[in-house]
């Protein structure tokens, strides 16, 4: 324990360029509550996505903690992949895009369509991280992004499945957010196969493996598993832990992605298949 | 040998009985509260603190509040009075029901405090085992979720000695009564205090409690505040 204090003060002073000092006593962004209410108005504005797939039991690709500062290697290795594969339709990055301030302009040209090395444009849909809220970037995400709570749906031949983005980068949802969700949930969780919840931060804390970085409140982790079992949503998915993690409990199956930033040491991605259940398994980059 | 250790148990513990102790206090306070998960909330506490001699006292609250969670505390702590300042070791249970989300909490901490003048402190460890109150489920799900390891740390600074008729803390921590946080969720509590009759403590607590400061994206989550009293026989 001693030893990984003292890594991770070596770590922070390290990475010292990285960090947003305001953020340990202040929002680096809008607040939660501010970036919610954000969200909904361009939600409003856009409307919902809706996508519709030729088979039942399709995939999707799942990334997280890229942590762009100037390359884009892994993340435009899975882009590639998920664009040549016949089986997948789209993908989910939740959050911790990026790692330094104007890096979002590094990684989005990694999204842009090659027709040379991609047979589909397949869309790629994300939430916020707390690194990407870092010195005020939640202005860069959201000229990129647009919006970091919403929901979508898959429609195919015989199913459809609803996918629901939190933003969680402070590590809260926010009281709206908390509301918003409620009534996603209890208003249009029964019309769908399955449910797929995302978000950055971990809900669970069972160990030590990204001392010091935080997670929920247990207020708000009962709450919301509780939630989650009650509306009977079938896969919820996190990042920020940077360590995989994959827990059935009260019926609902969470996974933490690896992190597949470019310097990690061993950075993975996860492909789900929806089938009568959820089928998932783990790509090395 | 077997005899030799039971004699040497027994005078121990009369020694220990017949000791002078401090009289017992029972603390009581109303709550106000809000999060962004519970909403507004109130909610009532009452604890009791037992001496059995002068260096070792038993404590015991329960608490309930309106948002349907309820919870039981025990300490037991042993104090050793230093010329500099007063060293305890504490052992501590916390059990919570969470009703309105069929989950129960269990938190079993060690903690060493230091009080002096102006100071309280303590550091310590604990461990939490948390769940369904009603376990349902017939698949592979898990039952319980354990947080084997986290610190349990507390620290304030009065503005008075400890026996000045009032007081002003500021306090930093991650527990307080009725909740222990994860590590790296502190609590920020305004605290005071005034005896204006023998027996009589009145207190006051506001208490901030932020998240993400270790995300390094702090930002609000609930604040709750405490008014009560100590009655001393």
């Amino acid at each position: 324990m001693v030893k990984k204090i003292t890594y991770s003060l070596i770590a922070l002073v390290l990475t010292a360029c990285d960090i947003d000092w305001i953020g340990f006593v202040a929002p680096t962004s809008d607040t939660t509550e501010q970036r919610f209410e954000q969200s909904l108005a361009w939600n409003e504005e856009h409307g919902y996505v809706s996508l519709s797939v030729p088979l039942d039991n399709y995939s999707f690709y799942v990334g997280t903690d890229i942590h762009t500062e100037t390359t884009v290697r892994n993340i435009t290795s899975l882009i590639t992949t998920l664009r040549n594969d016949s089986n997948a339709y789209f993908g989910l990055l939740t959050g911790d895009l990026v790692n330094q301030p104007n890096a979002f302009h590094n990684l989005m040209p990694a999204f842009t369509f090659n027709p040379i090395t991609q047979a589909r444009n397949d869309t790629l849909f994300a939430c916020v991280g707390n690194h990407d809220l870092y010195f005020n970037q939640w202005e860069d995400y959201k000229y990129y992004w647009g919006t970091s709570s919403y929901w979508f749906d898959v429609k195919t031949p015989h199913y459809q499945d609803l996918f629901i983005s939190l933003d969680t980068g402070n590590g809260t949802l926010g009281s709206t957010q908390l509301k918003w969700l409620r009534n996603i949930l209890a208003s249009k969780r029964t019309n769908y196969r399955h449910c797929i919840v995302y978000t950055h931060t971990n809900l669970f804390k069972e160990e030590e493996s990204q001392f010091p970085t935080s997670n929920m409140t247990l207020e708000e982790t009962f709450e919301l598993t509780d939630l989650m079992s009650k509306n009977n949503v079938t896969l919820f998915l996190q990042g920020h832990d940077h360590n995989r993690e994959v827990l059935l409990y009260k019926n609902v199956l969470y996974i933490i992605v690896d992190a597949m930033k470019d310097d990690a040491k061993n950075p993975f991605y996860m492909i789900a298949t929806c089938n009568e259940t959820i089928d998932y398994k783990f790509i090395a980059l | 040998m077997k005899q030799l250790l039971i004699v040497l148990f027994l005078s121990l513990s009369l020694s220990a009985l017949t000791q002078d102790k401090a009289p017992i206090s029972v603390r009581t306070y109303a709550e106000y509260g809000y999060n962004y998960t519970w909403g507004n909330y109130g909610g009532l506490a009452i604890i009791g603190n037992f001496p059995i001699n002068s260096y070792f006292n038993l404590e015991g609250g329960i608490n309930t509040n309106t948002s349907n969670v309820h919870a039981i505390n025990t300490r037991a702590i042993v104090h050793f009075p230093l010329e500099v300042g007063d060293l305890t070791l504490e052992n501590r249970y916390l059990y919570r029901l969470f009703l309105r989300n069929n989950t129960n909490d269990l938190s079993a901490a060690v903690l060493v405090g230091y009080t002096a003048n102006h100071i309280k402190a303590s550091l310590g460890f604990y461990g939490r085992v948390y769940g369904n109150i009603y376990w349902e489920s017939h698949n592979e799900s898990v039952a319980n979720i354990m947080e084997p390891f986290n610190l349990i740390y507390n620290i304030e600074g009065q503005l008075f000695k400890q026996e000045h008729n009032w007081n002003l803390g500021l306090c930093v921590s991650n527990h307080d009564d009725f909740q222990i946080e994860r590590m790296y969720k502190p609590l920020f509590t305004l605290r005071g205090n005034f005896i204006p009759v023998e027996h009589f403590n009145l207190l006051a607590e506001f208490v901030c409690k932020p998240v993400g400061i270790f995300h390094g994206s702090a930002n609000f989550y609930g604040i709750y505040t405490r008014l009560g009293l100590i009655y001393t026989w």
